[in-house]
């Protein structure tokens, strides 16, 4: 997983396909790969409420930390917590686990990381974190919050995604959605675009979707985190629309974890070689 | 009051007002109207001291801002106070307010009530604290520190079997953990690896097994050591943690008198900003019943929507010396605009603000009412005309209560011109001959009879010369056009003596906004003809 060098300094969002399709623990990775002179930031957007990391059955997905880590814990989780750290900061945000605590692990120890409510408080703990000299920051994203990944300038994201054959056809849709998205380009100042040229405040749902009369034009989408529609919809509206966003979150890698299905079947159903090469596959398979 | 506020636009001007601390946010929700003249003058002291304190140094007035905005609300309560969180905010409280403190000089301290005694609660937090950071650090008990060392020779102990037993892994069945918690292996693979004391096999599919080391029991040992040592340090922080809140809570009465005169300091500093930002003015305050001066008063809200349409603001300069005011004025002659202004400065001048004027005098009044802009409401399945004479029965009730601001817009102008003069004049001749009432009627209606104790006024009106001057031969087009116009010649000056004076500006201002000229020439032949 070479790509990892390339998070370091930057703030990185891992969102997953579903619940327990490995983010924490890929997170808890990515930290290993990353430690080094400057400290390391985490915080989770979102509260899953899992109990267990399915995907590799750890009791529950708890970040490991080291002397000198930044993390976001709720007040709550704080006080069981092996952790023993200084506290950076203490938000008025009331969220269902409590006050969010910002803290220094002063030794090496797991702590359960948590994180805020909306946008604007996610913008304040990262500057925060950053004034206190984290570098790489990583945000476990829950499921369904893949939108929060637009909220932070210059921001990349960890696509993480476990498949299953019950999951398989959503599984390669949804990566085709996100494949076909990233190519899609920034909506540029000056930009001559064919008209009409229509703006999609928020969410793009299917509601949403222009009504068939409107046979060309543009569709400005605020961002791909803004979609909300199935592979065939989009693929109908790019038919019909030039796309464009008007921010792009980088996306950095796409991790897949197969189970019960083959490299070959899955890549079959994504029928996109450049898609396929661009997958990152077990990455805690050993290989010989 | 809602009534009042809403005619006078103050939301407007309260966005802008933005408190740094929770204790100002708090007092800025409460949006206290101010009855007492002595308050005010206390408050408008404030301001004038803080203003001059942050106009006397940038450097400090950053510092004191950057201070104010870092203040927590400190919750003083046992349940609060039980864990490292809550302690590390009444640090973070008294560092703030300390800072804050020093950067006063000792008049302005006086002013604001601050007193600082907390000097040893914060040396004694402060042995947990590192700048904005804290926590239980071994200084408040000495067990304590002897238990995380040796948490530390725990975490050693356990890094170097880790490591040892990493390497035999990797040595014996190459296997690399170094950044893994476990490895997924194929089932061949798998095959070998069974019977492993070393490693823990599980399976991930149908098809392949995940292995994770096992550390074995010099590890196990260790780790449990520590798990022991972290239960006596647990017990050892919650003791800390119940001694230190005890010494917060002990001086819970300071706190409260910190964050007291931190509020007063907070708003008396937004309302200095927002003072010299917007270029407003301390009102002068009579005993009432006293004259009402605006000299160039501005209302915000519409200085700042004419700017921006490109349009020019005439400031309102008027002095009501009677108790009872009427103020007449043709369609679009700024009537409304002036009774807003009055509504606008006396709102913020018992708010606690400074008022956009170049000088504002009045009084305090108990109270103030607005009747009026009910064209579209019903209540209660009241008619507008209903509403509006429900409202003068509360407003009027009022007055028992003490004196009353009551501003009246248009009143009963729904109904037919005879009776609406009548009921107004009625209705101004009881208002005058009440004392707690300072009434303003904004009318088109002419020639209302008030009664000896009111005074007239008219809005200067259309100066139909300029425009004769200025249009002959020139076509306007488009709404902002004829708006601009109509701006450009409506002269919006507040005359006195207007009494029985009639406003005659509606036909032109038809016409301009387009009505055909056949029409405006036959109303003008009208005119004519009732005279």
């Amino acid at each position: 997983m070479d790509f990892i060098k390339g998070l370091r300094d930057r703030t990185v969002f891992i969102v997953g396909s579903k619940k327990n399709a490995g983010k924490t623990t890929f997170m808890n990775y990515a930290l290993n790969r990353l430690r080094g002179s400057a400290p390391l930031g985490a915080l989770s957007v979102g509260v899953d409420g899992e109990a267990q990391d399915l995907v590799f059955g750890s009791p529950k997905p708890q970040v490991r930390a080291e002397k000198g880590d930044l993390l976001l814990c709720a007040e709550t989780a704080l006080a069981g917590a092996d952790l023993h750290c200084e506290i950076l900061n203490v938000y008025p945000f009331t969220t269902a686990l409590g006050r969010p605590v910002l803290v220094r692990a002063l030794r090496p120890g797991r702590a359960e990381i948590s994180g805020p409510e909306n946008n604007e408080q996610l913008g304040e703990i990262l500057a925060d974190m950053r004034r206190h000299g984290a570098a790489t920051v990583f945000i476990d994203g829950a499921v369904d919050r893949i939108t929060q990944a637009a909220a932070v300038g210059k921001a990349a994201f960890v696509y993480v995604a476990r498949v299953e054959p019950d999951n398989l056809d959503s599984s390669a849709a949804a990566l085709k959605l996100l494949w076909a998205a990233t190519a899609v380009p920034l909506c540029r100042a000056g930009e001559k675009l064919p008209e009409p040229v229509i703006i999609i405040d928020g969410a793009l749902t299917p509601g949403r979707i222009p009504g068939k009369e409107v046979k060309r034009g543009t569709l400005v989408i605020e961002d791909f985190t803004k979609v909300f529609l199935g592979w065939q919809q989009w693929v109908e509206l790019s038919n019909r629309f030039e796309l464009r966003f008007g921010a792009k979150p980088d996306l950095a890698a796409i991790v897949v974890n197969l189970a019960n299905v083959s490299r070959a079947d899955f890549e079959k159903k994504l029928a996109s070689p450049a898609l396929a090469d661009r997958i990152t596959y077990n990455p805690y398979q050993v290989t010989r | 009051m809602e009534k009042f506020r809403a005619f006078a636009e103050f939301e407007t001007f309260y966005a802008l007002f933005k408190p740094l601390t929770p204790y100002g946010r708090m007092a800025r929700e409460a949006r206290r109207f101010y009855t007492s003249a002595a308050e005010l003058k206390a408050e408008y002291d404030l301001a004038d001291a803080a203003g001059a304190f942050l106009g006397d140094s940038r450097h400090k007035a950053d510092k004191l801002r950057f201070h104010l905005r870092n203040l927590p609300a400190a919750e003083l309560t046992p349940e609060a106070l039980g864990s490292a969180a809550g302690l590390f905010l009444a640090r973070k409280f008294l560092l703030n307010t300390s800072e804050i403190f020093k950067l006063l000089p000792a008049a302005l301290r006086s002013k604001f009530g601050a007193r600082w005694e907390s000097a040893a609660l914060l040396a004694l937090l402060n042995k947990g604290g590192a700048g904005e950071a804290f926590h239980l650090s071994g200084a408040y008990s000495e067990e304590l520190a002897a238990e995380r060392a040796a948490i530390a020779v725990c975490d050693k102990a356990l890094k170097g079997l880790r490591e040892k037993r990493l390497k035999a892994l990797r040595e014996r069945w190459g296997l690399d953990f170094s950044e893994r918690d476990f490895l997924v292996v194929d089932e061949k693979t798998a095959a070998k690896l069974s019977g492993a004391q070393d490693l823990f096999a599980e399976p991930f599919d149908g098809s392949h097994v995940t292995v994770k080391p096992v550390y074995g029991q010099d590890y196990m040992e260790v780790s449990a050591e520590r798990d022991r040592r972290r239960g006596r340090e647990a017990e050892l922080e919650a003791a800390a943690i119940k001694k230190l809140a005890g010494a917060v809570l002990a001086e819970k009465k300071n706190f409260e008198a910190y964050a007291a005169a931190l509020q007063k300091l907070d708003i008396a500093a937004e309302r200095a900003r927002l003072a010299a930002e917007l270029k407003l003015v301390r009102p002068a305050l009579k005993k009432c019943p006293a004259p009402i001066k605006l000299e160039k008063a501005r209302f915000l809200p519409l200085e700042e929507r004419l700017r921006a349409a490109g349009l020019k603001y005439t400031p309102l300069t008027a002095a009501f010396s009677r108790r009872v005011n009427v103020i007449y004025g043709s369609n679009m002659g700024g009537k409304t605009v002036a009774l807003k202004t009055l509504a606008f400065a006396q709102l913020l001048a018992q708010s606690g603000f400074f008022v956009p004027a170049s000088a504002f005098e009045t009084c305090v009044f108990a109270g103030a009412a607005f009747i009026g802009g009910a064209e579209m409401e019903t209540a209660g399945g009241l008619s507008s005309f209903g509403l509006e004479m429900n409202d003068f029965v509360t407003a009027h009730a009022r007055l028992k209560d003490g004196s009353l601001l009551l501003l009246m817009d248009e009143f009963a102008r729904t109904t037919n011109s005879e009776e609406a003069a009548a009921l107004l004049g009625a209705i101004l001749e009881d208002l005058g001959g009440n004392p707690s009432a300072a009434a303003f009627l904004a009318t088109h209606f002419s020639g209302l009879k008030t009664g000896k104790t009111a005074a007239a006024f008219k809005m200067r009106g259309f100066d139909t010369a300029a425009f004769n001057d200025y249009f002959s031969g020139r076509g306007a087009c488009g709404l902002d056009e004829k708006l601009k116009m109509i701006n450009k010649f409506m002269r919006y000056e507040l005359l006195e003596g207007a009494e029985g004076e009639e406003a005659r500006d509606a036909i032109k201002i038809a016409g301009i906004l387009g009505v055909a000229k056949g029409i405006v020439r036959r109303a003008r032949e009208f005119m004519e003809e009732t005279k």
